[in-house]
């Protein structure tokens, strides 16, 4: 469907990972920080929406990746 | 007993009677959903004793389907006027208790002579929506009462506020009502709206979903920007509404604008760190906006929706203020279809009810993209401009850092006749970033340099140097003062004290064409 899966952190432009705050296997909570992204002329903080736990990271440090590319997902 | 004393005590009984609408059982089926009936919220809403309740006697006439002799206390709906924060307004519940909240003829007739007691009278109308839709069994007379509340709603709209509270489901044509409407409340798990319910989503397109996924309170706060304010109980909603009130005026006359003691700022010394130097470090400019905000109140209207706009009410110096503002720490605070919407349809209820707009500037530009162009972003982005120079209320700007394109020009310019422009020395007002620029203007430079690389970043400062800052701009005239952002508060009590009184003349015309 449409509706937005908060399991899926994904990017919203195409842009470059510039630092990952977190690793798999951690707990995180609603409004921690996961990914620092460089898209649009920013250092965008890339945020969880949901408490979870990180299921995987599909990216690395300098990744230039493209639009809705699921970066991370939680379980 | 007298005959008198006899005929208020029968009064007094069919009183009692209408007053239990859909009887104990249905009432206790509305308090299974965890919802209040349609008279405990009007009670739990308005000011203590305040109620005055209109047409409680009304009668429908429908006569077909069984529904002829059968009795439907109130026909569904309460209607009356009252006080909220010791200010008139009308209002009209919907009593789920009674044939499902159904609109029927009557029901309708009830909601509409509401209505226009709020117009001829100038007060706010609240409209608490919780109705299975249009009794079906009076046919195309329920039908006429939606299409004659539209009308109402529209020829309200931009005389008296009109706000509608969602607190059940609200389908169909139904919702239409709410949609014209200045701000739409929502509660979770409570409020339901959609013009096709799942049923017929399944039985049409073979789609399942459940009612919540495709028109709940979240949807309707975060996706489809429907609702303005959605609230976890219905206790909670209410205090939206009443703070809203307390912010906006009874109508679209100035002398209905009323001021409250004027307060300082709780976090005025921290405004200098709110900022960070570096431009691509993004930061909450909601901090901003309660840096300068009269006891660093800021209520914040659509906070789910399109988040990289803020837009909603605070005061300066007593006097409300719309707060218009680019939000960094959300997509970098770009310019999109659902942020220029968003904006547009603020800036106008703003002009509408004579409330002044301060805007806080720091966009990358509009949001590139085929989707984004696709949806309209020409369009939808062409809202902003239009809402911006329509509005002859006071229109000040402050540029926080960056200001680049279009962005620039759409987020109440100087071009756009903004009454002040102020810029903090962080500013960067440019025709765009400084290695978009200077990879266009420079182009030959660095392709016949020995290294490329070096070349661009040296002819990427040298841009930066020269023109990312407010100077240019105010060497132009275009930028009013360049302030310290400690100053920003007192340019704004001085700039909204000089446009109390702000007049300007436009053409006759019988209205404009925005680009809805």
């Amino acid at each position: 469907m449409m509706i937005k899966n908060p399991k899926h952190i994904k990017s919203f432009l195409p842009g470059t990972v510039i630092d990952i705050k977190t690793a798999a296997g951690n707990i995180v909570k609603k409004g921690d920080v996961l990914i620092i992204f460089d898209a649009m002329k920013m250092h965008n903080r890339i945020i969880t929406t949901i408490d979870g736990k990180i299921k995987s990271i599909n990216v690395r440090q300098n990744d230039a990746v493209p639009k809705d590319f699921i970066m991370i997902e939680l379980e | 007993m007298s005959i008198l004393k006899q005929k208020i005590e029968e009064l007094k009984k069919y009183k009692e009677k209408i007053i239990l609408g859909g009887g104990e059982k249905a009432i206790a089926k509305q308090k299974d959903m965890g919802k209040k009936t349609a008279r405990e919220r009007i009670d739990a809403l308005l000011d203590k004793d305040s109620f005055l309740e209109y047409d409680m006697f009304i009668q429908h006439e429908a006569r077909e389907f069984g529904l002829l002799g059968k009795e439907l206390p109130a026909d569904g709906v309460i209607t009356g006027t009252g006080k909220i924060n010791g200010k008139q307004i009308a209002v009209f519940a919907q009593d789920f208790t009674v044939a499902g909240g159904s609109l029927g003829f009557m029901h309708a007739k009830k909601i509409t002579k509401i209505m226009d007691v709020a117009l001829n009278n100038r007060i706010p109308l609240i409209g608490i929506n919780d109705s299975g839709g249009a009794r079906i069994q009076e046919g195309v007379g329920a039908l006429a009462g939606y299409g004659e509340i539209f009308y109402r709603n529209t020829v309200s709209s931009g005389v008296i506020p009109q706000l509608s509270v969602i607190l059940g489901p609200c389908a169909g044509g139904a919702v239409y009502s709410p949609a014209l409407t200045d701000f739409v409340f929502v509660v979770e798990e409570v409020s339901k709206m959609f013009i096709t319910g799942p049923d017929v989503i399944k039985t049409v397109l073979g789609e399942e979903i459940s009612q919540e996924d495709l028109g709940g309170a979240r949807v309707h706060s975060e996706i489809t920007g429907n609702a303005h304010f959605c609230a976890s109980s219905e206790d909670e909603c209410f205090d939206q509404i009443r703070t809203l009130l307390d912010y906006i005026p009874q109508n679209n006359n100035k002398e209905s604008l009323c001021a409250a003691m004027a307060k300082e700022p709780l976090s005025k010394t921290e405004i200098e760190t709110t900022v960070p130097d570096d431009p691509k470090i993004p930061y909450d400019v909601r901090d901003v906006i309660k840096s300068v905000a009269d006891g660093s109140d800021f209520f914040e209207i659509q906070s789910l929706f399109a988040p990289n706009i803020v837009i909603g009410y605070g005061r300066i110096n007593g006097e409300t203020v719309g707060f218009v503002a680019n939000q960094p720490d959300s997509l970098a605070g770009v310019l999109d279809c659902d942020s220029a919407d968003k904006a547009a349809r603020f800036i106008r209820f703003c002009d509408a009810f004579n409330i002044p707009l301060v805007t806080f500037e720091d966009l990358p530009g509009y949001l590139p993209g085929i989707d984004q162009e696709h949806m309209g972003v020409i369009r939808h982005g062409a809202k902003i401009l239009y809402a911006y120079s329509e509005a002859t209320v006071p229109r000040i700007t402050v540029i926080l850092r960056k200001a680049y394109g279009g962005g620039y020009i759409a987020m109440n310019s100087r071009h756009l006749q903004a009454d002040f422009v102020f810029a903090w020395p962080l500013a960067e007002i440019a025709v765009m970033g400084a290695e978009g620029a200077a990879n266009v203007i420079f182009r030959k430079d660095i392709a016949d340099a020995e290294n490329h690389a070096e070349e661009r970043t040296r002819k990427i400062q040298e841009y930066r140097d020269r023109f990312a800052n407010p100077y240019i701009a105010a060497g132009k005239g275009f930028v009013d003062a360049v302030i310290e952002p400690c100053e920003t508060r007192k340019y704004l009590i001085h700039a909204l004290s000089i446009c109390k009184n702000k007049k300007v003349e436009r053409p006759y015309k019988k209205h404009g064409n925005p680009p809805f």
